[in-house]
C-alpha cells in the first residue's frame, strides 16, 4: 500500500530531490498496547503486595504468591513492563518524526517487541517459583539476562541504524536523552548481571559482600535514572511541545540538562548505602553528587513547565496537559526528595524505612505513570485517528490516580518517620523505648491499610484509563492510517564550509554516543573502583580483621532458600553505626562479614528486622516454630508463613556444583571441600535435625528445607562474635 | 596498584572524548543555532494519503 | 490534525491566495500550526517585486556562497514554528531547489538548488508566502564571528568536562581518600587541569597580556594571575607527598568555567539582540529594469550595474532604485522616507526623484542622475554610518571600577606575600592565591553584563529590540525626549476624518458612488475612502449604482457618469486649514460640491497617555518634525505640548544637528529622514515600521505598533542601573571581606574557591529579580 502512497504523491508537486517516506507506526502501536496491558499488572500486583503487608493472612500460605517472591515482580513489571514498553513506544514513535526518517528495520522492530514481552512472560513465570538473583531490579536469572541483552542488542541495532539514515541533520535533544538510555542501561545491566551459573535457573554474582553491593547499586541507581528518568525526560521534551504546540521554553537549557544530568547521575549511586560498611569517602562522594542532582533536575522540570506559558488555561480542559503538568510536578518533587533523603543525617532517619517506598513510588505514579498516561492520551488518537473516546473519562482517570498517589505518599511519608523515629527512640538511661520490634510495625499496620487504598485508586484510574484508550481504539476507522512524510535527503545536506566538514557532521551521533558511553564507564570505574583495590585499602571502614570463614555446605543451601523467598525484601543484614541499631541488633556490620557473599544481602529495607547478628540469639526450634507461623514465637507478627520449608524435602542434588562456583569466584574452598560437600550437608543437617526432634519435632525434619535454613540464619554474625576485641573496635566506632 | 593502570587511561580517554565531541559537533555547527531546532519540531509533516489510498 | 478552509476564512486576498499555494502543495498543516499557536493567518500582501535579477550571472557570482548554488536570504516577518516548517518546504514547492533551512534567531533562510533551479523563483515563491526576501551576502563579519563563538564553546566544553571530573576527584579527596588511592586520584586531577590551563584559559592570557603591554587595567590581570599562582602551587605541592593534598585544580578549574560561561552567555545575547533587530540587508531594491537597446526593451539588471545617463522603468509601488528626472509619465511620489512628509507629490516629466522614494502613481520611466552611494539615500546612509563610529562607546560601568580594583589587589597581593613571606614562600604563596581567586572580580564583571542581558531579554520579549547593553545607562541618564511625528505621534497614514453632506439624505447613495469611483484607484485618497467606507460601523452605503465612463485623471481625481450625472472627487483645496487637517476632496455632481470629505493623519490612540507617563518619568518631550509649524502645532495641542517644545519645519540635517547640540537626550522616530538623528542621539528609539535604515542608526527597535513602549523602556532602564549598582555594591563589599580574610590568612584557598561561584550566583540571582518593568 506504501506504492499506493508512493503513487498519489508522486503526482503532487513533490520535487526531484526530496524523498517521501511513511513512517512505521505498527510497532509503536503494539508497544502501547502492550504498556497499558502489563500497566495494569503492575498496578494490580503492587494492590496485591500492600494489601499483604497490611494482612499478612493474605500471603494465602501458598509458596508463590507471598510477599517475598511477589515484589520483585510488582517492581519488574513496573519498572521493565510498564516503563519499559512506554519507552520503547516513545523512542519509536518520536526519533522517526525527529530524525525524518523510516525504522532502520521492521524485523528488528518486531524482534524486540516480541522478545521483551518473551522476557516479561518469563519473568513473570520464574519470580514467584523463587528463581531469583536477590538483586533488586535485577532479579532475574542469567538465561533470562542473556536475552535481555540481546533483545537491547537489537534495540540499539535498530535505533542507530535509523540515526544513521536521518534526513534532518540537527539532532534533537530528545533523541540524545535516548542514546544515554540505551547506552547506558546495555552497560549497567551487563556488569550488574556478572554471575557465574549453576545450572540453568541459579547462578552466583561474580561479585561479593560490600563490592556487591557497590555494583548493584550503581545499578540500582542508575537504573532509576537511566530507564525511568532520561527517556522519560526524552518523551518530555518531543511530547509536551507537541501536545501544548509550542516549542520547549528554553532549547539551549534543555541541552545543559542532558549533559549535566548523564555527568551527575552515574555518581551518586552510593547514596543507597550511606551509613553502610561502603568506605567513607565514596558515602560522601555519592551524596555530594546526589545533591548536586537537584540543580540540573529542577532545571528539566522549569523547562517542562514552562513550556506551558501561556497556554495555562489550557491545563484545565486538556487531560493531556494535565497528566503533563502533574508529571512534571511529581517529578520535581521526587527529584527534591531524593537529594534530600542523601543526606546522612536525613537518610539515617529514613533509610530502610517506607519513606523510600513513598519517595519511589512518587516518582513512579507520579513522573512515570503520569507521563505514559499523557503520552498515550496524545498518541493513541494520533495512531488509531479518531479522538478520544470520552474526556470525561480522561479526567476521571487523572483525579482517581492523584488522589492515589497523594494517598500514598502521604501515608508512606507517615509511616516511615513514625517507625524511623521509633526504632531510634531512646530513653533518658539510654536505652530503647521500643525494644521489640513488632511493636514499630503495629503502629504502622493502620498506613499500610491506606497506602493500600490509594494504590486502589491508582489502579481504578488507570483501569477507566485504559478503558478509554480502548473504547477509542475500538471505535477507529477500520482502514489503517499510514503517516507518510517527505523530506530532502541527507545527500542534499549543505555542505559546511572547510572540506571534511560534512563527514564529521555524519560522524555525530556516533561521537556522541561515544560521550556518554565514556562518561558511563568512567563514572562506573571510579565507583567500582574500591572493589577492584586489594582489601587492605578498601577496608578503610574497619582497623581490625574479622577471621570470616565461608558458609558450610548446608548454610549456603540455607541462604539459597532465604534468597528463593525473598527473604531481604523485608530483612536486612547490615547494622548502621549507629547507638541505637547498636543497642537493637549489636555492633555495626563490617565490610569483611558479608565478603563471601555472593550476592551480598544488605537488603534495603526492613520491615522486619535487621538479622545480621542473628545467629545465636534464639534456639533452632523457635526458627522452627517462628517458620511454621510466625505469630507462634512473636505475637502480631506481620510476617508470612512458611510451611512449605518444613514439609519440602532438601534438594543437595547441586550443592557440589554449587560449591565449586563459589570456589571459582573467590571463595576460599578447598577441593576437598568441594568433593566433601553432600556429607558435610547431611552431617550438619543431622546434629541440627537431632535438637529438634528432642525437643519434640517430628522425625524425618533433617531432609527438610527448614534445617539449611536453620542452619543458615544460626551462621549470620557468627564470625564477629569470634572476636571480642573486634566488638570493642566497633564500639570505638560509634563514638 | 592496579587501580592505577585500571582509572587513569579511561578517565583521559575520557576528557579526550569530551574535547573531541565539542570540536566536532561546534564545528560542525551543531551549536550555531539553537533557537529553531525547538520550533523544527512542532511539525511532523504528515500528507495523509486519505482517499487515493486503497 | 489539519482544518480545511475556503476563500471564505481569509481577511484578505492575499492569505488566500498563500493558502492556495500551500493547499496545492498538501500543506495544509501550516494552518493547524497556527492555531495551535494561538495565532491567526496573517495578511499575505506579495510586495509583487520583479526578482529576474536573482538569476543575473553577476549578480548571482557577486552573491551567492562559494559553492555558486547557495544563497542566503534575510526573510521579513518570520517569527514562529510554521515559518520555519513553511520556508524549509520550499523544496516541495519550488521545482530545483535541493535544501532550504531557516535559522529563526536570524531571520536567515539558507536556500541550495540543485542543478537546474531559479532563485528567482524562491524569492517569488518567498514572497507570495509573505515572507519578503532579501539576498544577503554571506559577510565576513558574520562568519568570523561565528567562528569565535564556537572556538569559545569548545573551550568551555573543555573545562566542563574536566570540571566535573575534577570535582568528583576533589570530593572524594576532601571526604577522606587515603593512602595510594589519593596519590592517584592527585596525580589525575593534576593531568585532568592541563587542558583547562592551556587550552581553556588562553582567552584570559591574551587579553591580559594585550593590556599589560598597552598598561591598561584588565579585570583579566587577576584572574591570571590566580591561574598562574594557583597551577603554580599545585603542582609544586604535588611533587612532596608532605605538601601533596594542597593541590587546587578543581578550584581553578571551576573559575576557568565559570568566567568563560559568563562570557560567552554576554557575547551571544547581544548578537541575538543585534540581528533580530535585522540591520543586515539595504532598503533599496537590488534590481532595476533598465532600458537596453539590443533587447528592445527594459531587462531587469542588478543596481549596482546602473550607471548615469541610463534609462530605467519604475512601476507602481516599486521604491526609486536610484536618484533622477522623469523622462516619461506622470505619477505620485511618497517622499515620506526623505522628508517625512506623509503627503504625496505629483511628479511630471523633468521632475527630480530620488532613491528610496515610492512611486505611488503611474509607471514612469527615469534617467539616472545618480546611484548607489552618491544619491541622496547613500549619503544619509553613509552619514548614519558616520554617527554611529562617532558615538562614544560607553564602556560598561563595572569595567571601569573592575580595572581600578585589580590594581588594588594586585599591590595588596604584593603586600599580602611580602607580608607573609618569613613564615614560609608556601604558606605565602597560599594566602595570595587565595586572594586572587576570592578577589576574582567576576561578580564584579558579572554585576552590570548581566543585569543588563536580563533586562535585554525581557525587553525582547514586549518587543523592545535592544541593540547593546549601555543603552540602559544612557536612557536612565537621559532627560530630554525629541519624538518625530510622522508615525511616531500620528498613524502615518491618510485617514478618513469627516464627511461633510450638503444634502445628508442623500448620504448613502453618495457615498456608494464616492465607493464606485475611487475603487480603481491606488491613491491613497482612494485607499483612505474606501476603508472608511468599508470600515465596520460606518454608515450604509446605497443599492450599488452602475457607473458609465469611469476614469482617473492623474493630478485631478477620478470621474465617472450615474445615470446622466457627471460626479468626480478631487482635490479641495477650500479644505480649511484647521490644523489635523491635511487636505481635503469634494465630491461634484456635474460641477456642484455635494459632499466634502476631510482628511488627514490621526493621533496615534495611546500618544497622550505615552507622554503623560513621559512627563511622570521626568522626561521632558520635545516635537521634532518636517511638517509645517501649523501642523505640528495642532498635533502638539492635542498631546498639550507646549510651544517652545514644538520643532517645526526640520531637515534630516537640522534634526541631526539639534540632537547633536542636546547631548544625552533621546530621540524617538521612524523613516529614513529620522536615521541621522537617531544615530546621534544618545539612545534613538525606532517606532515601528521595517525602515531597515532606521534600525541601522537606531539603539532600540520598538517592533509593536503604539508608544507605551517608550515610558516602559525608560523606567526599565533606570531599574535596571538600581539593580546594576545594587550588585556592585554586593560584590565590592564581598570582595573587601574576603580579601581581608585572604590577607589575614585566614580563608584558605579552597574556601575561596567555594565562596567565589557562590557570589557570582548572588549577582546572578539579583539580576534575575531586577527591573520589575520589563517582566
Amino acid at each position: 500500500m506504501s506504492q499506493a502512497v508512493q503513487g498519489t504523491l508522486d503526482v503532487k508537486t513533490v520535487p526531484h530531490k526530496a524523498e517521501t517516506f511513511t513512517y512505521d507506526d505498527r510497532v509503536v502501536k503494539k508497544f502501547i498496547l502492550a504498556t497499558m496491558v502489563w500497566g495494569l499488572v503492575a498496578f494490580l500486583l503492587g494492590v496485591t503486595i500492600a494489601s499483604q503487608l497490611a494482612d499478612w493472612r493474605l500471603n494465602l500460605g501458598i509458596s508463590w504468591l507471598t510477599f517475598g517472591r511477589l515484589r520483585p515482580l510488582h517492581t519488574n513489571a513496573a519498572i521493565f513492563a510498564f516503563a519499559g514498553n512506554a519507552i520503547f513506544a516513545a523512542i519509536y514513535y518520536s526519533t522517526q518524526r525527529l530524525v525524518k526518517a523510516r525504522t532502520f528495520s521492521e524485523t528488528l522492530s518486531s524482534i524486540h517487541f516480541w522478545g521483551w514481552q518473551l522476557i516479561i512472560v518469563a519473568a513473570a513465570v520464574t519470580l514467584p517459583l523463587g528463581i531469583t538473583t536477590s538483586k533488586e531490579y535485577a532479579e532475574l536469572e542469567w538465561p533470562i539476562d542473556l536475552a535481555i541483552t540481546a533483545v537491547w542488542v537489537v534495540f540499539a541495532v535498530n535505533f542507530f541504524g535509523t540515526l544513521a539514515r536521518r534526513r534532518e541533520k540537527h539532532i534533537y535533544v530528545a533523541v540524545w536523552f535516548y542514546i544515554a538510555t540505551i547506552l547506558t542501561v546495555a552497560l549497567l545491566h551487563v556488569i550488574n548481571s556478572l554471575a557465574i551459573p549453576v545450572g540453568l535457573f541459579k547462578s552466583y554474582s561474580i561479585f561479593g559482600g560490600a563490592q556487591d553491593a557497590l555494583v548493584q547499586w550503581w545499578y540500582g541507581h542508575n537504573a532509576v535514572a537511566f530507564f525511568l528518568t532520561t527517556p522519560f525526560l526524552g518523551l518530555m521534551y518531543y511530547f509536551v511541545p507537541k501536545a501544548v504546540g509550542r516549542p520547549v521554553y528554553s532549547y539551549r537549557l534543555s541541552i545543559i540538562h542532558f549533559w549535566a544530568l548523564v555527568f551527575m547521575y552515574i555518581w551518586a549511586g552510593p547514596h543507597h548505602l550511606l551509613y553502610t560498611a561502603l568506605p567513607e569517602w565514596a558515602q560522601t562522594t555519592g551524596m555530594v553528587f546526589s545533591v548536586m542532582l537537584w540543580a540540573p533536575s529542577w532545571g528539566g522540570m522549569v523547562n517542562g513547565l514552562l513550556t506551558l506559558r501561556g497556554a495555562w488555561h489550557r491545563v484545565r480542559t486538556e487531560p493531556i496537559l494535565k497528566f503533563f503538568v502533574a508529571g512534571l510536578t511529581f517529578y520535581g518533587m521526587s527529584t527534591f526528595e531524593g537529594p534530600l533523603l542523601s543526606i546522612k543525617s536525613v537518610s539515617s532517619l529514613g533509610h530502610y524505612t517506607d519513606w523510600i517506598i513513598g519517595h519511589v513510588h512518587g516518582g513512579a505514579l507520579g513522573w512515570n505513570g503520569f507521563m505514559t498516561f499523557g503520552m498515550l492520551y496524545y498518541l493513541v488518537p494520533k495512531l488509531w485517528n479518531r479522538e478520544i473516546y470520552s474526556n470525561r473519562l480522561s479526567n476521571i482517570h487523572f483525579w482517581l490516580g492523584t488522589l492515589g498517589i497523594v494517598f500514598y505518599m502521604m501515608s508512606m511519608w507517615a509511616s516511615g518517620i513514625t517507625q524511623g523515629l521509633m526504632w531510634r527512640a531512646l530513653d533518658e538511661s539510654g536505652r530503647l523505648v521500643y525494644p521489640d520490634f513488632v511493636e514499630t510495625v503495629i503502629k504502622i499496620v493502620p498506613l499500610y491499610w491506606v497506602r493500600m487504598i490509594g494504590g486502589l485508586m491508582y489502579l481504578t484510574g488507570a483501569c477507566v484509563g485504559v478503558w478509554n484508550l480502548y473504547k477509542t481504539i475500538r471505535l477507529a476507522p477500520k482502514q489503517e492510517k499510514v503517516e507518510t512524510a517527505t523530506a530532502a535527503p541527507r545527500s542534499s545536506w549543505r555542505p559546511e564550509p572547510g572540506a571534511g566538514a560534512h563527514r564529521r557532521l555524519e560522524g555525530m551521533t556516533t561521537v556522541f554516543s561515544v560521550l556518554t558511553f565514556i562518561a558511563i564507564v568512567v563514572g562506573g570505574a571510579v565507583e567500582i573502583l574500591p572493589s577492584v583495590l586489594s582489601p587492605k585499602t578498601f577496608h578503610g571502614v574497619s582497623d581490625n580483621t574479622v577471621t570470616v570463614l565461608p558458609y558450610s555446605p548446608l548454610e549456603l543451601e540455607g541462604r539459597d532458600i532465604y534468597i528463593r523467598e525473598g527473604c531481604y525484601t523485608c530483612h536486612s543484614q547490615m547494622i548502621r553505626p549507629m547507638e541505637s541499631e547498636y543497642l537493637r541488633y549489636g555492633a555495626a556490620s563490617l565490610a569483611e562479614e558479608s565478603m563471601y557473599d555472593h550476592p551480598f544481602q544488605w537488603g534495603s529495607k526492613r520491615t522486619g528486622p535487621d538479622i545480621a547478628r542473628l545467629g545465636g540469639k534464639y534456639p533452632d526450634l523457635w526458627h522452627y516454630r517462628h517458620m511454621e507461623d510466625p505469630r507462634q514465637v512473636t505475637p502480631r507478627s506481620i510476617m508470612p508463613s512458611y510451611p512449605w520449608m518444613l514439609k519440602d524435602e532438601l534438594d543437595l542434588s547441586d550443592i557440589t556444583a554449587k560449591l565449586a562456583a563459589m570456589q571459582a569466584i573467590g571463595v576460599p574452598y578447598t577441593d576437598a571441600d568441594v568433593a566433601g560437600a553432600v556429607e558435610s550437608a547431611r552431617a550438619q543437617a543431622q546434629t541440627i535435625a537431632q535438637g529438634l526432634v528432642s525437643q519434640g519435632v517430628q522425625a524425618g525434619v533433617e531432609n527438610k528445607e527448614i534445617v539449611a535454613l536453620i542452619a543458615y540464619l544460626q551462621r549470620l554474625g557468627r564470625d564477629y562474635q569470634a572476636s571480642a576485641d573486634n566488638q570493642a573496635a566497633s564500639r570505638e566506632k560509634i563514638r | 596498584m592496579n587501580v592505577l593502570y585500571f582509572i587513569l587511561p579511561i578517565s583521559l580517554l575520557f576528557a579526550l572524548g569530551v574535547i573531541v565531541v565539542f570540536i566536532v559537533s561546534t564545528l560542525s555547527g551543531q551549536w550555531d543555532d539553537l533557537e529553531t531546532p525547538a520550533h523544527r519540531m512542532l511539525i511532523d509533516d504528515e500528507h495523509e494519503p486519505t482517499g487515493e489510498r486503497t | 490534525m489539519p482544518r480545511s478552509f475556503s476563500e471564505a476564512d481569509f481577511c484578505c486576498g492575499g492569505c488566500a491566495a498563500a493558502w492556495e499555494i500551500l493547499h496545492a502543495n498538501g500543506l495544509d498543516s501550516y494552518y493547524a500550526l497556527l492555531a495551535s499557536g494561538d495565532e491567526k493567518p496573517v495578511p499575505v500582501t506579495p510586495s509583487g517585486v520583479d526578482f529576474g535579477y536573482l538569476d543575473d550571472p553577476a549578480f548571482r557570482a557577486a552573491q551567492a556562497r562559494h559553492d555558486g548554488r547557495t544563497m542566503d536570504f534575510y526573510l521579513e516577518g518570520v517569527h514562529c514554528a510554521a515559518c520555519v516548517w513553511l520556508v524549509e518546504k520550499l523544496p516541495s514547492m519550488v521545482p530545483g531547489v535541493d535544501d532550504a533551512r531557516l535559522d529563526l534567531g536570524r531571520a536567515r533562510a539558507t536556500v541550495r538548488l540543485g542543478e537546474a533551479g531559479s532563485f528567482a523563483q524562491v524569492a517569488a515563491q518567498l514572497d507570495r508566502l509573505g515572507y519578503r526576501p532579501h539576498a544577503v551576502r554571506e559577510d565576513e563579519a558574520a562568519r568570523l564571528q561565528q567562528a569565535e563563538n564556537r572556538r569559545l564553546l569548545m573551550r568551555i566544553g573543555v573545562a566542563a568536562t574536566v570540571t566535573m571530573n575534577l570535582m568528583l576527584l576533589a570530593i572524594a579527596l576532601y571526604a577522606g581518600v587515603a593512602g595510594e588511592l589519593a596519590d592517584i586520584f592527585t596525580y589525575l586531577s593534576a593531568i585532568l587541569f592541563l587542558p583547562v590551563l592551556f587550552y581553556s584559559a588562553v582567552p584570559f592570557y591574551r587579553s591580559a597580556w594585550g593590556a599589560a603591554r598597552s598598561l591598561k587595567m584588565s579585570i583579566d590581570v587577576p584572574v591570571v594571575l590566580g591561574i598562574a599562582i594557583g597551577a603554580a602551587v599545585s603542582y609544586w605541592n604535588l611533587l612532596a607527598p608532605a605538601t601533596r593534598e594542597h593541590v587546587y585544580f578543581d578550584s581553578l578549574a571551576t573559575l576557568v568555567f565559570l568566567l568563560l560561561g559568563s562570557r560567552y552567555l554576554m557575547r551571544r545575547a547581544q548578537e541575538s539582540a543585534l540581528a533580530r533587530a535585522g540591520v543586515l540587508h539595504n532598503m533599496l531594491p537590488a534590481s532595476v529594469r533598465r532600458w537596453s537597446a539590443d533587447a528592445g526593451g527594459f531587462v531587469s539588471v542588478p543596481v549596482e550595474s546602473v550607471r548615469r545617463g541610463d534609462r530605467v522603468e519604475v512601476r507602481v509601488g516599486e521604491v526609486f532604485p536610484v536618484d533622477g528626472r522623469i523622462v516619461a509619465g506622470r505619477t505620485r511620489i511618497n517622499a515620506a522616507v526623505l522628508t517625512g512628509e506623509s503627503r504625496l507629490q505629483e511628479a511630471g516629466e523633468n521632475t527630480p526623484v530620488f532613491s528610496g522614494t515610492v512611486n505611488e502613481g503611474a509607471a514612469v520611466e527615469v534617467e539616472v542622475l545618480a546611484s548607489g552611494a552618491e544619491t541622496r539615500v547613500g549619503q544619509i546612509v553613509a552619514m548614519v554610518e558616520e554617527a554611529q563610529h562617532r558615538r562614544p562607546r560607553t564602556a560598561a560601568v563595572a569595567d571601569r571600577i573592575a580595572g581600578w580594583f585589580t590594581l588594588a589587589v594586585l599591590v595588596v597581593g604584593a603586600a599580602t606575600f611580602l607580608f607573609w613571606i618569613p613564615s614560609g614562600a608556601d604558606r605565602a604563596l597560599n594566602h595570595v592565591m587565595a586572594l586572587f581567586i576570592v578577589t576574582c572580580p567576576c561578580a564584579l564583571a558579572m554585576s552590570a553584563p548581566v543585569a543588563m542581558l536580563v533586562s535585554m531579554g525581557r525587553a525582547a520579549r514586549l518587543g523592545m529590540i535592544i541593540k547593546g547593553p549601555d543603552v540602559f545607562e544612557k536612557l536612565a541618564a537621559a532627560r530630554t525626549l525629541y519624538l518625530d511625528k510622522t508615525g511616531t505621534l500620528t498613524q502615518g497614514a491618510y485617514r478618513v476624518l469627516r464627511w461633510e453632506f450638503s444634502e445628508p439624505d442623500e448620504e448613502p447613495r453618495l457615498r456608494r458612488i464616492a465607493y464606485e469611483l475611487e475603487r480603481r484607484s491606488n491613491h491613497p485618497v482612494a485607499r483612505a475612502l474606501l476603508e472608511d467606507l468599508l470600515a465596520p460601523g460606518s454608515p450604509p452605503m446605497g443599492a450599488p449604482v452602475p457607473v458609465t465612463g469611469a476614469g482617473e485623471r492623474i493630478g485631478e481625481g477620478v470621474y465617472g457618469e450615474v445615470d446622466g450625472v457627471c460626479y468626480a472627487l478631487r482635490r479641495d483645496d477650500a479644505a480649511g486649514t484647521d490644523g489635523a487637517v491635511e487636505s481635503g476632496v469634494a465630491l461634484l455632481a456635474d460641477e456642484r460640491v455635494v459632499a466634502r470629505i476631510r482628511l488627514g493623519d490621526r493621533l496615534r490612540d495611546d500618544a497622550g497617555a505615552m507622554i503623560e507617563r513621559l512627563r511622570e518619568a521626568g522626561m521632558r518631550p520635545r516635537i521634532l518634525s518636517g511638517d509645517s509649524a501649523a501642523y505640528v502645532a495642532a498635533i502638539a495641542g492635542q498631546v498639550g505640548i507646549v510651544a517652545e517644545d514644538r520643532l517645526a519645519g526640520e531637515t534630516p540635517e537640522s534634526k541631526q544637528a539639534r540632537l547633536a547640540a542636546d547631548a544625552g537626550s533621546v530621540m524617538v522616530g521612524d523613516g529614513a529622514n529620522d536615521s541621522g538623528a537617531l544615530a546621534t542621539a544618545a539612545v534613538g528609539i525606532a517606532v515601528h515600521g521595517g525602515m531597515e535604515i532606521s534600525l541601522r542608526a537606531a539603539d532600540v527597535f520598538l517592533t509593536r505598533p503604539g508608544l507605551a513602549g517608550i515610558a516602559t523602556l525608560v523606567r526599565g532602564s533606570r531599574e535596571t542601573m538600581q539593580v546594576i549598582r545594587r550588585n556592585l555594591l554586593f560584590s565590592l563589599v564581598y570582595n573587601l571581606i574576603g580579601a581581608g580574610l585572604a590577607v589575614a590568612g585566614i580563608m584558605s584557598p579552597l574556601g575561596a574557591a567555594v565562596l567565589m561561584p557562590l557570589s557570582s550566583f548572588t549577582i546572578l540571582g539579583s539580576s534575575v529579580l531586577g527591573a520589575r518593568s520589563f517582566r
